[in-house]
């Protein structure tokens, strides 16, 4: 398809299921202010004590959100998607009742699918001595099970598609949202990524690869410290985030608030390394996005960075950033909020992609928390700090996620003009 | 037999959000809020609480009475509830 038949494709709705338990008002304000939810986490079933610092959405109660029957047939993972879905439904102004719609699609993200699930049964089986799972379970494990609840519950006909890429898996369910309303495949796509990611399995493999934070009860909330000098790594956490993608013309002509374009979408795959990341794929992905929206790096006034806090995924980001802006990187404002909400995996693309659409649409940058020495190898862009910056003027905004494989995201939004 | 109709409306006051109004022998469970995938999980249920196994080729209940007669039939007979 060539590019003057392409579509606008409008942001017109968000939701969240985030740790502090708020709304989406609440969430920013928060993240504005540099404030953290990570805290020691004990998991409760383990059957040594196993702490990790972690980011829990510890009050969301999936009963009150999406109800007791979709909550007793459903993992974790799919509850918090479920419930970030209804929100960016109800939020883009979208009615629940009695609608359906073929070309009304869902395109959702995460890494774990339901491993809490998987967790349980294994549980069952080697500790409690069981000899069968659950009926259930297939439903529930399954990594497009979030995707085809939401399609379910809301009446979407369109393609309902699931994607698995580590932690780009819900930047890429987005990208590719994105693509099918561009195309016309699709008038509206739900789009967005949940995880649930605190079983004793993977808090254990995370940690043996040695990238976790290392803290104690007191220092926990500032536990993941992106670009500081002395990071010592991630901290996980759980989470939905969702946003609804629908055709621009479709948008004006039913009256929707309009938050932002999405103008560009950039993949590539640095095939090098599996967990490695590499600067010259991050550069791929970053000009191919850029290129894509038509935008120069002095359009650029804001990246949510990856920035997970280890000590060469940073560093390698930072490199990237200064490749693919050359000299405008001096001036470009940088952030990594996982510092405040955790690593979500699969969930992490799309609650950084709704991060970025607030901070275009309200024109304010959320800081990178606990920084105040930037390492020496994460220098030469300006990292935004302390209470993040109110008063600036900025047209554009892109989020960068990469993922172990190798496979980056990075999407591009404009202001809605 | 009534402990297990507790156990129906045990089930049903987990899973379900419109409890029936009111629920007889012949009431069909796919209007109760009992579909296929939950029948399983009822019958499961059953399973475990007699600690027995349902035959892989039974008949699939429709009704709350023919659930009920399947479990008579097929639980150990030993069991007194």
């Amino acid at each position: 398809m060539s590019k003057a038949s392409h579509r606008r494709v409008a942001v017109t709705g968000i939701g969240l299921v985030n740790p502090f338990g708020g709304d989406v008002d609440d969430f920013f304000a928060r993240i504005m202010r540099g404030e953290s939810a990570a805290a020691l986490y004990r998991h409760p079933t383990s059957l040594f004590d196993l702490v990790q610092p972690a980011v829990r959405c510890a009050s969301f109660s999936s009963e009150q959100s999406i109800g007791r029957p979709l909550s007793s047939v459903t993992d974790r993972y799919s509850q918090l998607g479920l419930a970030a879905a209804f929100s960016a439904w109800n939020d883009a102004g979208l009615s629940r009742a009695g609608n359906s719609s073929e070309n009304y699609g869902v395109s959702w993200g995460t890494g774990a699918g339901g491993a809490l699930t998987y967790e349980k049964g294994y549980t069952d089986l080697f500790q409690h001595g069981k000899r069968r799972m659950s009926p259930m379970s297939v439903a529930m494990v399954m990594n497009n099970a979030a995707a085809s609840n939401i399609a379910i519950a809301l009446g979407l006909g369109g393609a309902c598609l699931s994607y698995s890429v580590a932690c780009a898996s819900s930047a890429i369910s987005i990208g590719e949202a994105y693509r099918r309303v561009q195309s016309g495949d699709a008038t509206l796509v739900v789009a967005g990524g949940s995880e649930a990611p605190l079983t004793l399995s993977i808090m254990l493999a995370w940690d043996a690869m040695r990238v976790v934070a290392e803290c104690d009860e007191e220092t926990a909330f500032r536990a993941c410290r992106p670009f500081q000098v002395g990071r010592t790594g991630l901290v996980l956490g759980e989470g939905g985030a969702s946003m609804v993608l629908e055709d621009w013309d479709h948008a004006v002509a039913r009256g929707a608030r309009i938050y932002c374009e999405l103008v560009g979408y950039g993949q590539s795959c640095d095939h090098t390394h599996l967990v490695r990341p590499d600067a010259n794929g991050q550069v791929k992905a970053i000009n191919a996005a850029m290129c894509e929206a038509g935008l120069s790096p002095e359009d650029i006034g804001y990246v949510n960075a990856h920035g997970t806090a280890t000590q060469e995924g940073d560093s390698i980001e930072i490199n990237a950033l200064k490749v693919a802006f050359g000299d405008a990187a001096t001036e470009l404002h940088v952030s990594s909020t996982k510092s405040m909400h955790g690593h979500m995996l699969g969930a992490a693309g799309a609650m950084e992609a709704v991060i970025t659409v607030l901070a275009l649409a309200r024109q304010e940058i959320p800081p990178t928390a606990h920084l105040h020495e930037v390492s020496e190898d994460c220098q030469g862009v300006r990292h935004v700090m302390g209470s993040g910056l109110r008063d600036v003027s900025f047209r554009a905004a892109i989020s960068n996620s990469f993922a172990f494989g190798g496979s980056n995201a990075v999407l591009a939004f404009r202001q809605a003009r | 037999m009534d402990n297990n109709l507790d156990l129906i409306k045990d089930y049903l006051a987990r899973h379900v959000d419109n409890q029936p109004v009111n629920l007889t022998l012949e009431s069909k469970l796919n209007e109760i809020g009992i579909d296929s995938m939950a029948l399983l999980e009822l019958m499961f249920e059953f399973e475990d609480k007699y600690d027995f196994s349902l035959p892989g080729n039974v008949q699939m209940p429709e009704t709350v009475d023919q659930l009920l007669k399947l479990i008579e039939k097929y639980k150990p007979s030993t069991i007194n509830e």
